[in-house]
């Protein structure tokens, strides 16, 4: 057993690096990292407010979109366009780095982000109710953790 | 496992006495109907029965009908996200706040303290959460949930003494900073300049004394033990408590019982509103509940917590121009934080009333609840090849997350768990976002 705990530190560390790198490495949300980054291209405070709140709200949107959606077509189908959707969004804001016009560039950075909040809180959803209703009882607490974005 | 049982079934027995006179359901025969909930497998010495399963057919309690339930369901449901939202709201508005007073600590000038924080809560909620998972399966779940409430505000509450203490203290050393400033500074404004920096730092070095550092301490021990409470308290609400409650009619109303077995039929990736009375519509619309209460909670609550702190902070600034002139108010920090901690904490006490109350009438009001399934049962207690799918289909889910093949042995067990169940990637692409 001691023989398998370096490679079992190995994986904890993997694990841990791999979720620092998926948490800060993307911009999906409003969070400081962004927010430092558009004052750094130039954006006002004000803006940044603004906008934020407009993703929050987009993001309750995103709860009746799901709600919609999930009385049309099955939870799967749910999850999965939600997911190409916010892929979508998200490379359309990965594109606005490609755009000379700061201006242009940030309305597509910001459009992007928003846009996907629909998708992100969809899929949330989706993910979470699939769990509901395919894992067993006696395991769910184990099974089950929080997820990290906010 | 021996002790969970014995513990869980007086108290779920002592909750169905109480419950029996007022409640819109029968609940003795409940009682008779938890024997055989389990499809046969499960003898009358089982002590813990699954409500995860359909009733047999003709189990059906004549005291309540079908829009009773639906009704009690409802009702369960509203104090369900009223619970939600104190539970949310406390937490959102203690997380931003501390923030806050923890920059104040350092008056601005270093963000040491909130990078402490946050990797104590982060490492203290990677590291624990599985157990308090596992914890969450093991224990009844009344008894888990008020353990959870109690815990986790008594943190927060404790962890804003800390804060107020912290707090005034440092008030205390820049008032009289203030008055030395004033009696010797007479006027010149490179010299008041170099003052307020000399403040600035004695305030920080003063900050470093014994019982300072020991309430930083227990700020950020509190702070990711209320963290940690926080999470479990939510995965038991959100993904185990609603899941029981949305099949708290099926599992009681005998119309659906020509209806196919609703786990067979999910197993087999037949989908379809067909399989239930409508829990899965009940249950995305619970979710779609919480989850606004989630998302409004994130919005409305920085920003109160933010207009209660410039509300103090305001008349802190108006005082100290009374007494002093404007601007050694911003430079103390201007700040009597002490007070919106004190807020916070009443808040956090507020959120642990509404959500006890609101737990147990849920508990009380849908039976189901007091009956629990163990991890272990699931692997033990199945000695016979049952006829139904149901066990096999479970049996065959456990094993294969338990199971150690390949690289899989290398991890630990809650994360074979993860990794054997249907959901595991889709779950990581989400944990990814």
């Amino acid at each position: 057993m001691s023989r398998h705990l370096p490679w079992g530190v190995f994986f904890i560390l993997l694990h841990t690096l791999l979720i620092l790198l998926v948490r800060y490495l993307n911009a999906l949300t409003f969070d400081a990292i962004l927010t430092t980054y558009l004052v750094w291209r130039g954006m006002g405070f004000e803006t940044i407010g603004i906008w934020r709140g407009i993703s929050s709200a987009i993001g309750l949107l995103g709860t009746c979109v799901y709600h919609w959606s999930v009385n049309r077509m099955t939870l799967e189908l749910t999850g999965m366009w939600s997911i190409i959707y916010e892929f979508l969004c998200l490379s359309l804001s990965y594109g606005s780095l490609f755009v000379d016009d700061n201006q242009a560039s940030l309305i597509m950075l910001i459009a992007g982000i928003c846009a996907s909040r629909i998708g992100l809180w969809v899929y949330d959803i989706a993910v979470t109710q699939m769990m509901q209703e395919y894992i067993p009882d006696g395991i769910r607490g184990k099974r089950f953790h929080h997820h990290p974005f906010s | 496992m021996m002790s969970d049982g014995s513990g869980h079934q007086p108290e779920s027995q002592g909750n169905l006495n109480t419950k029996g006179g007022n409640a819109a359901i029968e609940l003795t025969n409940l009682v008779g109907e938890s024997n055989y909930d389990q499809d046969g497998d499960s003898s009358l010495g089982n002590k813990e029965n699954a409500s995860l399963l359909m009733s047999q057919p003709g189990e059906r309690s004549d005291g309540s009908t079908l829009p009773e339930q639906l009704e009690t369901l409802q009702y369960a449901r509203r104090l369900l996200c009223l619970s939600h939202f104190f539970a949310q709201f406390s937490e959102v508005s203690w997380q931003f706040c501390l923030t806050i007073f923890l920059a104040a600590l350092t008056n601005y000038k270093s963000l040491f303290l909130v990078s402490t924080y946050g990797l104590t809560t982060g490492l203290a909620v990677t590291l624990l959460g599985s157990t308090t998972g596992s914890l969450v399966d093991r224990t009844n779940r009344l008894v888990a949930a008020r353990g959870f409430i109690f815990a986790e505000n008594f943190c927060v509450v404790l962890a804003t003494m800390c804060c107020f203490w912290l707090l005034s203290k440092q008030h205390g050393t820049f008032t009289i900073d203030n008055d030395n400033n004033s009696s010797t500074t007479v006027d010149g404004h490179s010299e008041t300049m170099t003052n307020l920096q000399s403040a600035s730092l004695t305030s920080f070095v003063t900050l470093a004394d014994a019982s300072s550092v020991l309430l930083l301490i227990g700020v950020h021990v509190l702070g990711a033990a209320a963290r940690v409470l926080d999470e479990g308290f939510l995965v038991a609400m959100e993904r185990d408590w609603v899941v029981v409650m949305s099949r708290f009619v099926t599992n009681h109303h005998s119309d659906n019982d020509n209806k196919p077995n609703r786990k067979t039929n999910e197993d087999k990736q037949d989908e379809g509103p067909t399989i239930s009375y409508d829990s899965r519509a009940w249950l995305s619309e619970t979710n779609v509940a919480m989850k606004q209460i989630d998302l409004s909670c994130k919005v409305i609550a920085p920003a109160i917590s933010g207009f209660l702190i410039a509300l103090v902070d305001n008349r802190a600034a108006f005082t100290d121009q009374q007494n002093d002139h404007g601007q050694s108010s911003h430079a103390s920090g201007g700040s009597q934080f002490q007070y919106a901690a004190l807020v916070v904490g009443m808040i956090n006490v507020l959120a642990l009333v509404v959500e006890y109350h609101c737990t147990t009438i849920i508990y009380k009001s849908i039976p189901d609840l007091a009956f629990l399934q163990n991890s272990e049962d699931c692997n033990d207690s199945r000695p016979d090849a049952s006829d139904d799918s149901n066990n096999q289909v479970r049996e065959e889910s456990v094993d294969a997350s338990v199971a150690r093949t390949g690289y899989r042995k290398y991890l630990s067990v809650g994360a074979r768990i993860y990794l054997g169940q249907k959901t595991a990637l889709a779950g990581i692409g989400l944990a990814m976002l």
